[in-house]
Parts: structure tokens; C-alpha cells; sequence
């Protein structure tokens, strides 16, 4: 087995090593997510008396609202402070004296952790998919799934390197963990996690397509719900596709300079 | 080999001013002090050499191993191991280099040792046949053949230093920097630490560097010593030519047949005088053993008469605090 074969391996038997803490994190918080939102969306529409908001009919609405967290899941990978803490507490020696690229190993490991909630996002969405809508399910919508998964996986990394850019500021700065914070509200408000992106005005969705941000949550979303054509979704792909390299440039920056700020804690 | 050419390394450290004042200050302007932790360091160790680095605390151990294992840059100077800047982070060279920091983990909290194991012999690219005589082997040495399956959380101390030493000498590496390898271990675990240690490096003969503050690791392990104070190398040679040349003070013992009563006068300008049931010790300066020797023996008629050299650490101790002798 190649090293980062290994890699992945050890890290899903980390994930697997709590039974309690695994039932909880896969099952527990979508479920309570869930309630929150059908509760909260089905009283707006009763309400409103209408069958539709912003195009979205409440089992829609409801599904976009269990993929959207989701997705975030997917996109946060092993979570805030994967580089910023190991920093700060000098937990980075190791990866430093190890015969690999320290950022390529936690770009693996990030991924075990998105994998492992796309499949949870697989399963729990076709779940949901079958108890909320009533249509009968073809195999475009399938099709449109393992696209949309394929898609977040690709988005995933755009995410991990804009990650790391807030984190790799730990270098200076020491603790970022409030960075962390942000740039997750930032990515969720213009990547459609609080809102679907087509109750937002007009100028700011013109600005949001050329940003990378669509395509963290949006652009996947839509695709799975089918709510946008292959086309649509491709330009949120393809922007992103443009973002990738010019994230990653910048991150291998940010390393090179705070490589040299790297106290490895004490003195 | 190891060869190191005048290395130096600064730290710029921010300030703050104690209390709430101080933190509200410090959120807008912060004071840097630079502070010099190696200074023009010079060194060479040979392959198969076990060498131990001494020094208070600060005094520039750690980064001295930190820059050797290239986690940090130097300011200025160089350093070759086994041919290569460390700094260069070349792979060639991390795969027979090992570093041991005793408060710091390497292995994950949440697995169990063998399934660290298994991920460091990919890293390490170690084949089949000497990964599992690795294992057996070093297992079998440090005595940790039941605790491999078990989390390393639930281990003690001691275990989980041994599993740590383990995972660090999978690969067989040529050179291992130990920073405080038996820090917080009981007597025993210290001890089969030492042990290993020693063994490990008759079996392989790797350039060992190891810091430690205590004494009875680098006395049992090192034969040669480097004293590092702020920042600076001040000696580097045998540990037992620091005894000989820089070991001032002498122990006189005195023993007498009777238990004694009363500390007897003794002029205190010639040195410390002790008593203890039949014993009296005088703690003298070398130039100073022959004028008090004869003065003690003018006074008693001791059953017998012993002088000893103040323990390593005593001496150590001197040397740091006074510098070059």
C-alpha cells in the first residue's frame, strides 16, 4: 500500500475510532438540522399561502436545506485549526521531519474526511429524497447526483487551499482560529448556505459568479436538486477550475514565507 | 557525520506588560525583544557517536536540535547531516534522520501504535521483511509487545514514550536527535529507556544527540558532552574531563568508630564541614584539600579517611553557572 493509500486508511479508522461520537456526527445533527428547517420553512409557506418561494416548493426547500449543511460538511474536511493549531502547538514538527510534502499529506487527509461526508451526504440525501418528494425518481436524477458529488469533491479542494490560507497565517499571527470562523460565514452567505443564491439581488449574484464561492455549495446543490442545467452548472465549475491554480499558488507562498517564521514552539 | 559552522539563530519575541492594562495595550502596539538563542555554534559528531547536549533551560538546546532536524531555519551559519542541509527538507535525508521530542507526540492519541506503525512504514518506504523484524525486535527490547493494540491515550507515560522511541526507530535511522526522551518517567521506565538507548545504539551505531536534564541519562549514555549557555558552546569534549579538569571542590570523609556529638569549630575560610553519625564530610576546593586535610587530622583520629569528587551534576552545575573555566 502506497503512502497515501495509508494515509486515507488511517484516517477513516480515526473517524471510525468513536462509536458514540460517529452515530452522533452521522446521524444526529443532520437529523436535528433537518426538523429545524422543514418546521421553520413549512410555516413560512403556510403562512405566505403560496406553494412556491423563490421557485422552491417546500420538499425543495427542505432538500436544499439538508444539502446545504452538508456540503459545508464536505467543504470544512477535518475542520478548523487542521494546520493553525498544529502551528501554534508545534504539532507540525512531525510533519516536518517526515519524508513528505506536509501539505499534501493534510490535503489527504482533508480528503478522507470530505469523501467519507459526500458519502454520508449520498446516503442521507437519497434518504430524504425518497420520504420528501413524491416524484418518481429517474436516472438523470441519479446521474445528477454522482455528478454533484464528483463536483463538491473538485470544490472541496478550492475550499481546502482558501483553508489553508487563513490558516497558515497562524504562522505570524498564532492563533487564527476566528479566521477559520469567518471565512465559513463568508463561503456560506456567498456560496448559498443561509440563502438560496436566487433570493439575492441582482448585482450581487453578477459579482458571486466570478467568485469561487458559488461553487462550494450553490452550484453542487442546484445540480443535485436539478434546479440549474448541466450548463449552469458547469460555468460555477469552470470559474472555480480557474480559481484552483491561483489559490494553490498561493498557498505554496504563504508555506515558503511561514516556513521561515516557524518557531517549532520554545526555543 | 554532522558538521555545524558557526550557527547562530535569533528569535524576535513580542512583550507584554502584566495585567489587564498590559493586554489592552498589547492589542494595539506590541514591544519585540530579539533574543539570540544559538550564537556562532560549532560542532562535528562522527557516525556512531551518542553525544549529549547540557545546558539550563533556554540555554539553546532545543533549537540547536530543532534547525540539526531542519523544522527550523538558521539565522546564519551552516549545517550538514549525512551531506545535506537540513533545511532543504530533502527526502533522502528525512528518511534516515529520527527525532524524538519527549513532550511531544508523534504518534495519533486516538489509534493504537501498530496502526501508526503501519502508516510510518509507507512514509518511511520500509520493506516487509524489516519492518516486521523492527517490530519484533524493538518490541521485544523496550518490553511493549502487549500494549501495541491498545490506543496510545490509554497508555502510561513511560509506555508511551517507549512507543514513541518505537515509531521513531522503525526505519533504522542513522541519525536521532532525542530532546528529553525521559522527561516525567519514574525511576524504572528511565531506566529502561537508558537501557535501550544503549542497546539500540551497540546493535546500529546511529549518531545519537540527546538532551536531557537529567544527569544519569547523558552520564550513563554520553560519552562526550556539549554545554551550551545562552546560546553559546562553551565546552565540548569527555564528560569525564569536566570532572577532572573543572571538578574544584573535593569531598573529605572522615569516619570515626563513635557516633559524634557536636559539629566540632573548624575555620570556615577552608570549607564546608559536615556532620552525620559517625561521619564528617568537608566539602574543599582542590587547592584548599591538603591545609584542611591536615587541620581535621590534627584534631581527630579518624577509623578512615576517603576522598570522593563532587557527583557530575555538582560539577556541571558549577561549570554553567560560571562559564569557560
Amino acid at each position: 500500500m502506497s503512502w497515501p493509500a495509508r494515509v486515507v486508511s488511517t484516517e477513516l479508522r480515526k473517524i471510525l475510532a468513536y462509536r458514540s461520537d460517529f452515530w452522533v456526527n452521522f446521524l444526529g445533527q443532520t437529523i436535528i438540522q433537518l426538523f429545524i428547517a422543514r418546521a421553520l420553512w413549512q410555516s413560512i409557506f403556510e403562512s405566505n399561502g403560496q406553494t412556491e418561494i423563490g421557485g422552491f416548493t417546500l420538499s425543495q426547500m427542505t432538500l436544499y436545506y439538508l444539502l446545504a449543511p452538508l456540503t459545508i460538511k464536505i467543504l470544512m474536511g477535518e475542520n478548523i485549526g487542521f494546520f493553525s493549531r498544529e502551528i501554534y502547538d508545534g504539532g507540525l514538527n512531525r510533519y516536518l521531519v517526515w519524508p513528505l510534502p506536509p501539505i499534501g499529506y493534510k490535503l489527504l487527509t482533508y480528503l478522507t474526511y470530505s469523501a467519507f461526508y459526500t458519502a454520508q451526504l449520498a446516503l442521507l440525501y437519497t434518504f430524504a429524497r425518497f420520504f420528501l418528494d413524491d416524484r418518481p425518481y429517474e436516472l438523470s436524477e441519479f446521474l445528477r447526483l454522482i455528478a454533484g458529488l464528483g463536483y463538491i469533491l473538485v470544490a472541496a479542494i478550492g475550499y481546502f487551499c482558501m483553508m489553508c490560507l487563513c490558516e497558515l497565517v497562524a504562522f505570524w499571527a498564532d492563533n487564527t482560529w476566528s479566521l477559520g470562523v469567518m471565512l465559513r460565514f463568508v463561503a456560506g452567505f456567498l456560496g448559498g448556505t443561509f440563502l438560496p443564491l436566487s433570493f439575492y439581488p441582482e448585482t450581487l449574484r453578477e459579482i458571486i459568479q466570478y467568485l469561487p464561492f458559488a461553487a462550494f455549495i450553490s452550484g453542487p446543490v442546484n445540480l443535485i436538486l436539478g434546479r440549474s442545467t448541466p450548463m449552469e452548472a458547469l460555468q460555477s465549475f469552470v470559474v472555480m477550475l480557474v480559481w484552483l491554480p491561483i489559490l494553490g499558488l498561493a498557498v505554496r507562498a504563504l508555506w515558503k514565507k511561514g516556513n521561515l517564521q516557524y518557531t517549532g514552539v520554545g526555543m | 557525520m554532522i558538521e555545524v559552522t558557526g550557527l547562530s539563530k535569533t528569535f524576535k519575541v513580542s512583550t507584554k506588560e502584566p495585567g489587564l492594562m498590559g493586554s489592552l495595550r498589547g492589542l494595539v502596539k506590541r514591544k519585540y525583544i530579539t533574543k539570540a538563542a544559538l550564537q556562532n555554534v560549532s560542532l562535528k559528531v562522527q557516525q556512531g557517536e551518542m553525544v549529549g547536549l547540557i545546558g539550563a533551560n533556554g540555554a539553546g538546546k532545543t533549537t540547536l536540535v530543532k534547525i540539526l532536524a531542519g523544522i527550523i531555519h538558521p539565522t546564519e551559519g551552516q549545517v550538514s547531516v549525512l551531506g545535506h542541509n537540513p533545511w532543504d527538507r530533502n527526502d533522502q535525508l528525512r528518511r534516515q534522520m529520527a527525532l524524538i521530542m519527549g513532550q511531544k507526540a508523534q504518534l495519533w492519541y486516538d489509534l493504537p501504535a501498530l496502526d501508526s506503525y503501519m502508516l510510518l512504514k509507507e512514509i518511511y518506504q520500509i520493506p516487509d521483511a524489516l519492518y516486521k523484524q523492527q517490530i519484533e525486535f524493538l518490541s521485544d527490547v523496550l518490553q511493549i509487545k502487549d500494549q501495541l493494540k491498545v490506543q496510545v491515550r490509554k497508555l502510561s507515560l513511560g509506555e508511551r514514550m517507549k512507543v514513541e522511541l518505537m515509531g521513531a526507530l522503525l526505519h533504522r535511522p542513522n541519525v536521532v536527535y532525542l530532546d528529553e526522551p525521559t522527561i516525567g518517567l519514574d525511576l524504572m521506565a528511565q531506566k529502561a529507556v537508558r537501557k535501550f538507548l544503549k542497546d539500540y545504539q551497540r546493535e546500529f551505531k546511529p549518531i545519537i544527540l540527546l538532551t536531557s536534564h537529567y544527569m544519569e541519562d547523558i552520564k550513563e549514555l554520553c560519552p562526550r558532552v556539549v554545554l551550551i549557555k545562552s546560546g553559546g558552546l562553551i565546552y565540548d569534549g569527555a564528560l569525564t574531563t569536566i570532572q577532572k579538569q573543572f571538578g574544584e571542590r573535593k569531598k573529605l570523609v572522615l569516619t570515626f568508630e563513635e557516633k559524634l556529638t557536636a559539629l566540632p569549630e573548624f575555620p570556615a575560610e577552608l570549607g564546608l564541614l559536615e556532620m552525620s553519625e559517625n561521619k564528617l564530610s568537608l566539602t574543599t576546593s582542590r587547592a584548599l584539600l591538603n591545609s584542611a586535610m591536615d587541620v581535621l587530622l590534627k584534631k581527630f583520629q579518624p577509623q578512615d579517611v576517603t576522598i570522593q569528587d563532587p557527583p557530575i551534576e555538582e560539577v556541571i552545575e558549577d561549570f554553567l553557572q560560571k562559564g569557560r573555566a
